[in-house]
């Protein structure tokens, strides 16, 4: 059986800052794309591919994961993001893990999904369903970011997640690769006026 | 270190406010100031005070300020997910040995409060333009907070905004709590407020009696 604890860790109103961040919608909804192609895009090459993907690695090697994945980001917002929801999960105090304590202590970068795989393995979480776990997460946030932008409705959000989670399959190496979120991220770093910081 | 929340609606006055009490507390308190700004969608409101406030009258350093931008959720950022403006408090601390940082929410509706974690002492900033049915009708914001500050009195007679009304209805939701009627435009009412804040620092021992 599933802990409970996962909920926890996986509820879209945990205190570590995910409403500030977009993951790129805002920057895409700004510039005409179609938004629910652009979530199932990034939902597919950067969150399965990549923070999902992480986490298996995350259980056995905190250290590499992170500078992996920390790598692997590359515009400044993308990497704060991630960074900033880390840190703040490891605030948090909700799971004892070394790593995560070295993390609170500011001597590792500590980047979002290396923190959830270490405080999922600490709190007996099966590998599997922290990777699901983590994709819902981000998958909503995704989803209630474009909500909040008027880019769809809410019944449509939650038919977009659904739809998404009836297809998606967690079994995939490691291999992030988004040029166009890239790019987007970076001309949402010079945007004066907006929802989101990523 | 004492936190000050300064919270309430668009435009009512709040970051008006910080430049004042900072000013007050820097020049005739001779206290340290921090100042963390919370803006909505930009950086419009860090970017005024960085020029009022470090450039112009140069009344803080550089490191004395930083900026937010929260998005749509000011309440959020102040509140329920306040680790944002945690780490910002952390960041402004580090180094700097503040007496007084002022915490600016992002213009928000009467219902917004400060975490007891974020805020030590919160001001609602409400203003006559607005008309006189607050602080009648209530919010938590308004409720909870230690000091309400109702600012734009000069504007009273233009909107037809009772001040008496408005002091009634104050002492009414919020019996033994202070609140001020002030003109930061004109100077009206900001004696009091001096006093009401002097009078907290004094008990958080930042200041001698």
């Amino acid at each position: 059986m599933i802990t409970p604890k996962a909920f926890q860790l996986f509820d879209s109103s945990l205190p570590i800052g995910s409403f500030t961040h977009s993951l790129g919608v805002e920057e895409a909804y700004m510039r005409g794309y179609e938004i629910k192609s652009f979530i199932r895009d990034i939902f597919e090459n950067v969150i399965l591919r990549g923070d999902v993907a992480i986490i298996k690695i995350a259980y056995e090697n905190p250290a590499k994961a992170d500078e992996l994945l920390y790598a692997s980001k590359l515009p400044k917002e993308i990497k704060n993001a991630s960074i900033y929801m880390g840190v703040s999960l490891a605030n948090l105090n909700i799971c004892h893990d070394e790593y995560v304590k070295e993390v609170r202590k500011g001597l590792r970068k500590g980047t979002y999904p290396v923190i959830v795989a270490r405080c999922c393995k600490s709190l007996g979480i099966r590998v599997e369903d922290c990777m699901a776990g983590l994709a819902y997460s981000e998958l909503a946030q995704m989803v209630f970011s474009a909500v909040r932008l008027r880019a769809i409705d809410f019944i449509e959000g939650q038919k977009l997640i659904a739809e998404i989670l009836d297809n998606f399959t967690i079994n995939v190496e490691f291999e992030p690769f988004s040029p166009i979120l890239d790019i987007l991220s970076k001309l949402h770093e010079n945007r004066e006026v907006k929802v989101f910081m990523s | 270190m004492i936190k000050i929340g300064v919270l309430g609606p668009v435009g009512s006055g709040k970051t008006s406010l910080i430049e004042f009490l900072t000013k007050y507390l820097v020049k005739e308190e001779g206290l340290k100031v921090g100042i963390i700004t919370n803006d909505v969608v930009s950086s419009h409101d860090a970017i005024r005070v960085y020029e009022d406030l470090v450039l112009k009258e140069k009344v803080i350093g550089r490191e004395n300020l930083l900026g937010l931008v929260t998005g749509g959720c000011p309440h959020t950022a102040i509140r329920e997910d306040p680790s944002m403006n945690l780490r910002a408090l952390e960041t402004l601390s580090r180094g700097t040995n503040l007496d007084v940082v002022l915490i600016e929410s992002g213009g928000d509706n009467v219902m917004s409060t400060f975490s007891p974690l974020l805020a030590d002492y919160t001001i609602f900033v409400l203003d006559t333009a607005a008309g006189d049915k607050y602080p009648g009708k209530g919010g938590l914001g308004i409720i909870e907070s230690d000091l309400l500050v109702i600012n734009k009195i000069d504007l009273a007679p233009y909107v037809n905004a009772d001040l008496n009304k408005m002091k009634l209805d104050a002492m009414k939701i919020r019996p033994n709590k202070p609140t001020v009627f002030i003109s930061l435009k004109t100077g009206e009412g900001l004696d009091e407020l001096k006093r009401v804040i002097k009078e907290e620092l004094i008990l958080e021992g930042l200041l001698k009696g």
